[in-house]
């Protein structure tokens, strides 16, 4: 996640700008992060836990915000910032998208996701 | 040079000397194409285009071939209507989250004890594809048609509303899935 502001493709406004937008956007991924994370925890305390799969599952919307999130940040690197805050925002977009299939799917395969009390 | 041109078809008479141009918004494409000049755009000279160093940015997004730094490419017929069946699938992914997220509340509120959050979520969703699409057309508004064409169709692939597709409510009832 380390940025090398020394790069001179930091161009325009100065490096200041480029992390004031990754921090924003890391509070509203981590957000993210945060819900996937306490999603799983209170699946897991229901009265019949959650099987490995059902963990693995889990676990998915809680790294995804992650990947997409640090490849931005090194893919964006070289982009304007404002380019790169399009990034940002597009990922989160997709990291929203994600997280609604996953649920959907330990809906659809809850049998196998769900211990068996 | 001193001899007529004999037989043949002649290439655009008017312009003389053997070069030929295309109306504006068409691009030649195959062999040759690189001696065909189209209206309204300015010369290029087709392998350096390397002019301008400072422009690490111009091959950044997926490696893309820059055209012209500074203005739009001129989309063609056939990329207008291309985008535009893309812009509709776009739209029916926005009812399609809006109505499978809508759909999904009654799960999302159990998983996560109950409501904003959920709603936050899912609301992100379904500004998705619009969003997806946006971002996309603003990136590559300096970028060849067919690298616009491949992210918006990554984001068909990637932006399908699943929970609208998707009979999932059969496990909700306890049913076979």
């Amino acid at each position: 996640m380390s940025e090398q502001t020394v790069k001179p493709a930091t161009r325009g406004a100065g490096s200041w700008l480029r992390w004031t937008v990754a921090a924003v956007f890391g509070l509203v991924y981590s957000f993210a992060i945060w819900v996937a994370i306490f999603a799983l925890v209170l699946a897991s305390q229901g009265n019949s836990g959650l099987t490995p799969a059902g963990v693995g599952v889990g676990l998915m919307p809680v790294l995804f915000p992650v990947l997409v999130y640090a490849g931005i940040v090194v893919v964006g690197r070289r982009l304007w910032v404002w380019k790169q805050a399009l990034l940002f925002l597009a990922g989160f977009a997709l990291v929203g998208v994600f997280w609604l299939d996953v649920v959907m799917l330990q809906v659809a395969a809850q049998s196998s996701l769900v211990g068996a009390g | 040079m001193s001899s007529e041109p004999q037989g043949a078809p002649d290439p655009a008479p008017e312009h003389g000397a053997a070069e030929p141009t295309l109306a504006r918004g068409w691009r030649a494409v195959g062999k040759g194409a690189d001696s065909v000049h189209t209206e309204g755009e300015p010369v290029t000279d087709p392998p350096s285009a390397t002019a301008d160093d400072d422009d690490s940015e111009a091959k950044s997004f997926a490696g893309d071939e820059v055209v012209h730094e500074d203005q739009p490419v001129e989309a063609g017929n056939g990329a207008l209507l291309g985008i535009g069946i893309l812009a509709g699938v776009y739209l029916l992914y926005v009812i399609g989250w809006f109505i499978g997220g809508n759909r999904l509340d009654v799960v999302g509120d159990l998983l996560l004890a109950n409501g904003p959050i959920y709603t936050i979520v899912k609301w992100t969703a379904i500004a998705a594809p619009a969003v997806w699409f946006a971002v996309v057309f603003v990136l590559t508004l300096r970028s060849r048609t067919w690298v616009r064409f491949a992210w918006l169709i990554v984001g068909v692939v990637l932006l399908v509303p699943w929970p609208f597709v998707i009979n999932w409510e059969s496990a909700l009832m306890g049913g076979v899935q």
